[in-house]
């Protein structure tokens, strides 16, 4: 597979393969299909109870990435997932009384008991949201803004204007980033102790910080409203979306989507 | 393309006006500089232009206000967008899309160009602003002056009747910004694009612009050709400009009574005028 | 003041500076120049610790900045950013230059009197009660350079500070600094704007793909066309008009020295056929 790198869907490079078998990198595929892999996977893993099989689901999801060239966007995806699973299921572990105690976290006074019916509730759980919310990400990634219109407006005939938020949504994450290091910096150079470890106190620099971030996005948000106004935008108006036909290459990546996750959920409900 | 007859703005809620009786008349294939000292009305005579204000920017309008033919306070921004161009001087907060090719193509898609014509329109600017092959590029990579350049990009793909760029080169070195005005000078040429640039290098706006206004506090401080301009050095001083070293050369030469005539226009031309004078004097 | 010895920094895999090294003294103007990508911010934020060498060593007013924190370093290196807005965060402009005073540990019952002078210097003193997000650009600006000056630092670093500003604004700045730099203080200044390195820089050091290119007096950096073609860098004027006129500049034009009577009295003298 290869990427076309153009940035643009439906050239003439496009238009090409339409009529051709070949597979093609999974950026360029119909964004429907995508779509409707993603919604696979999603449902696969609500579907499925086993911690193996949504291990493995987990697994296809960053084979998938790595065959990409995503692998690595992937796995800060997961890590981050991880850290949330991982707080939810501290939430949660305590409130479930089903099952024998497999341990206590505070064993001197047998407090914090952990059962393991418990235990593998909240790890279904947490894999769960890691194998259901991680594809979200990673089908984002591999879907221009021209395809995310095109399924907007195109095939889920919604108003464009939710395409262009999504997007502009996704387009300011890493800026948001740079100008919270940005800010971080500024402050560093005034004295200000933002390199302290203690957890407590990072938070509390964040929200203090949280304010010149806030009005330069505020300012941003403005100007940008503006330019896309002076450029023809208009949200009550959806333009005609490209159009991006599947093709039998793009039919194949599906069927073998779907074929593993309907594996899954067969196995899950046939061998355990 | 743009006529604007004793122009008044004040902003609600403010007492001064932050233009003053402006006037301007400016046909197809002119390229106007606007320039000035901070808070001197540049850019709501930008805001006036592309009809922002007073519809983004309440206030009080007053005078006549006439871009390609209509008053852009009264008709909406559609209307307006369709003729008009505006370059923002921040780059970061103009760029909507994740790559650099979906941002040129951004605003030909909401014209409802054919797609055909949207990717080669797309390719051919980015190639004039130094970008080619950066159209797969996500934006969030881009320095500040690859963005600059991009913003630039997405509006030479529109081929604007009117383009207003408020401080396009504040993040390219002095190469790209000459650059920079070559663009636009090459929009006018093949587009017949009107260009109202706000700029503060008086040394590319008098080798560039085909008439330079000055504002101060709201008002035309200074306005002409820029062979009308550099005559007058010690205004352009006062109104918080800083005035080219040949300019100045040039003006204390006269003085001496070493250069006679009107103060050449140019850099080049002034070096011209001193280099004949040596030699003039060589042979005598 | 501040020494650097083979100095190489990467980021994300690159490579940004490749075995720098150079030493400031005390009382110093040194403008640090370049094309976009040489390194030259990465360069500045080695100086306060923001970023920490991969190799060689950093030292300011003799303290290694692998081992201190950015914040132990902002008592000896203020930090002037391109844009005020990133650093702007309390109500008042008073509250605003106190706050860095707090954090690098100034005595409280020098505060006030550090305010105050700040304010005069930066013509701000009408404005200590005002919103600084309120005020114009420029004013924003100098309530970042305010907030500086109030800690008194050793090393003043200035990133860009005048782009975006007017030609009023900028030359108040670059007073500032230039004054700054009569009392001892050394000055780091990046900037794109050559007529003003040209004007108060003693001495330039030209950074070119991560490496020093050249490290010298301003006119021995400005008469090399070949190195400022390479480097994106426009020649000053004064250069320029003297290049093109085949008329010799003296070795150190210090910014007393007005560069258009400088010229204007050598062509006069050509033309009267004195001796040069």
């Amino acid at each position: 597979m290869s990427a076309t790198g153009t940035g643009l869907v439906g050239t003439g490079a496009g238009a090409a393969q339409k009529t051709s078998a070949a597979i093609r990198h999974p950026r360029e595929m119909a964004p429907i299909l995508k779509f409707v892999a993603m919604l696979g996977f999603i449902a696969a893993a609500y579907l499925t109870e086993d911690l193996r099989l949504i291990c493995a689901l987990i697994a296809a999801e960053g084979l998938i990435a790595a065959a990409c060239g995503v692998f690595r966007a992937f796995r800060i995806t997961l890590i981050a997932l991880l850290f949330g699973a991982f707080t939810l299921c501290l939430f949660q572990i305590f409130s479930i009384d089903e099952g024998s105690v497999a341990f206590y976290v505070f064993p001197f006074w047998e407090a914090g008991a952990v059962t393991d019916v418990g235990l593998s509730t909240c790890l279904v759980m947490a894999l769960r949201m890691i194998a259901s919310v991680g594809i979200i990400p990673l089908t984002l990634s591999l879907t221009s803004q021209t395809q995310v219109v095109s399924l907007v407006s195109g095939n889920l005939r919604l108003p464009g204007a939710y395409a262009i938020m999504l997007v502009t949504a996704l387009r300011f994450i890493p800026t948001f980033g740079d100008r919270m290091r940005m800010v971080l910096q500024a402050e560093a150079s005034r004295g200000y102790d933002v390199e302290s470890r203690n957890p407590f106190r990072k938070i509390g620099v964040v929200l203090r910080l949280s304010l010149p971030l806030l009005i330069s996005c505020a300012r941003d948000v403005d100007t940008l409203a503006l330019s896309i106004e002076t450029r023809g935008f208009d949200p009550c108006n959806t333009v005609r979306p490209r159009r991006i036909p599947p093709t039998a290459g793009d039919a194949f990546l599906l069927f073998v989507c779907l074929g593993i996750q309907a594996a899954v959920v067969a196995a899950d409900h046939i061998l355990f | 393309m743009i006529k604007l007859d004793s122009v008044r703005f004040r902003y609600e809620d403010t007492d001064e006006f932050a233009l003053d009786g402006v006037s301007l008349d400016a046909g197809p294939g002119r390229l106007i500089c606007l320039t000035g000292a901070e808070r001197s009305g540049k850019t709501t005579l930008f805001r006036l232009l592309n009809g922002t204000a007073p519809r983004a920017f309440p206030g009080e309008l007053s005078g006549i206000l006439r871009v390609n033919g209509s008053d852009p306070s009264s008709q909406g921004h559609m209307a307006v967008g369709a003729a008009v161009t505006s370059v923002f001087d921040d780059p970061d907060s103009q760029i909507v899309s994740l790559t650099a090719g979906e941002e040129v193509a951004f605003a030909l898609v909401q014209r409802g160009l054919p797609f055909d014509e949207i990717d080669r329109r797309v390719l051919d600017a980015l190639e004039r602003v130094g970008l080619a092959g950066f159209s797969a590029r996500h934006t969030g990579s881009l320095s500040g002056g690859q963005k600059q350049r991009l913003v630039m990009a997405s509006a030479i793909a529109l081929r604007p009747r009117i383009l207003l760029v408020d401080e396009g080169t504040s993040a390219l070195d002095p190469e790209g910004a000459a650059h920079f005005f070559s663009l636009i000078r090459e929009m006018i040429e093949r587009d017949g694009t009107t260009a109202v640039v706000i700029d503060r290098d008086l040394d590319l706006m008098l080798r560039f612009a085909d008439e330079i206004l000055v504002l101060d506090r709201g008002k035309v401080a200074l306005s002409g050709t820029p062979a009308h301009i550099c005559q007058r050095p010690e205004a352009l001083r006062e109104l918080g400009l800083r005035v080219p070293l040949w300019l100045d050369l040039c003006t204390e030469l006269r003085e001496r009574s070493l250069l006679r005539g009107d103060i050449p226009a140019s850099e080049e031309m002034a070096l011209a005028a001193i280099e004949s004078l040596l030699a003039v004097r060589e042979s005598a | 003041m501040i020494r650097l010895t083979g100095v190489s920094a990467t980021i994300r895999k690159a490579k940004i500076l490749h075995d720098v090294s150079f030493s400031v003294r005390a009382g110093e103007f040194v403008a640090l120049v370049g094309p976009n990508g040489a390194g030259k911010t990465t360069l500045l934020k080695h100086l306060n610790g923001l970023l920490k060498p991969t190799a060689g060593t950093v030292t300011v007013c003799g303290i290694d900045t692998r081992r201190a924190k950015t914040s132990a370093l902002a008592r000896h290196v203020g930090f002037l950013f391109q844009n005020p807005d990133q650093q702007i965060l309390c109500p008042t402009v008073r509250e605003e230059l106190r706050f860095g005073l707090r954090h690098c540990g100034i005595p409280k019952e020098t505060w006030d009197e550090r305010i105050e002078s700040a304010a005069r210097a930066t013509d701000l003193s009408a404005k200590l009660e005002s919103d600084p997000l309120m005020l114009t650009r420029s004013r924003r600006q100098r309530v970042a350079l305010a907030s500086v000056l109030a800690t008194d630092p050793e090393i003043l670093v200035l990133d860009e500070p005048t782009s975006a500003q007017d030609e009023r604004e900028t030359e108040r700045i670059m007073r500032i600094a230039r004054g700054l730099c009569g009392r001892g203080k050394t000055i780091i200044l990046v900037s794109h704007d050559m007529e003003l390195v040209s004007k108060y820089a003693d001495r330039v050091i030209v950074l070119i793909d991560g490496r020093i290119a050249l490290d010298g007096r301003a006119d021995q950096a400005f008469s090399n066309g070949d190195l400022l073609a390479r480097a994106h860098l426009s020649m000053p004027g004064l250069y320029r008009v003297a290049n093109a006129l085949n008329l010799g500049i003296p070795e150190r034009v210090s910014g007393d020295i007005d560069p258009v009577t400088l010229l204007a009295d050598k062509i006069d003298r050509m033309i009267r056929k004195e001796a040069i």
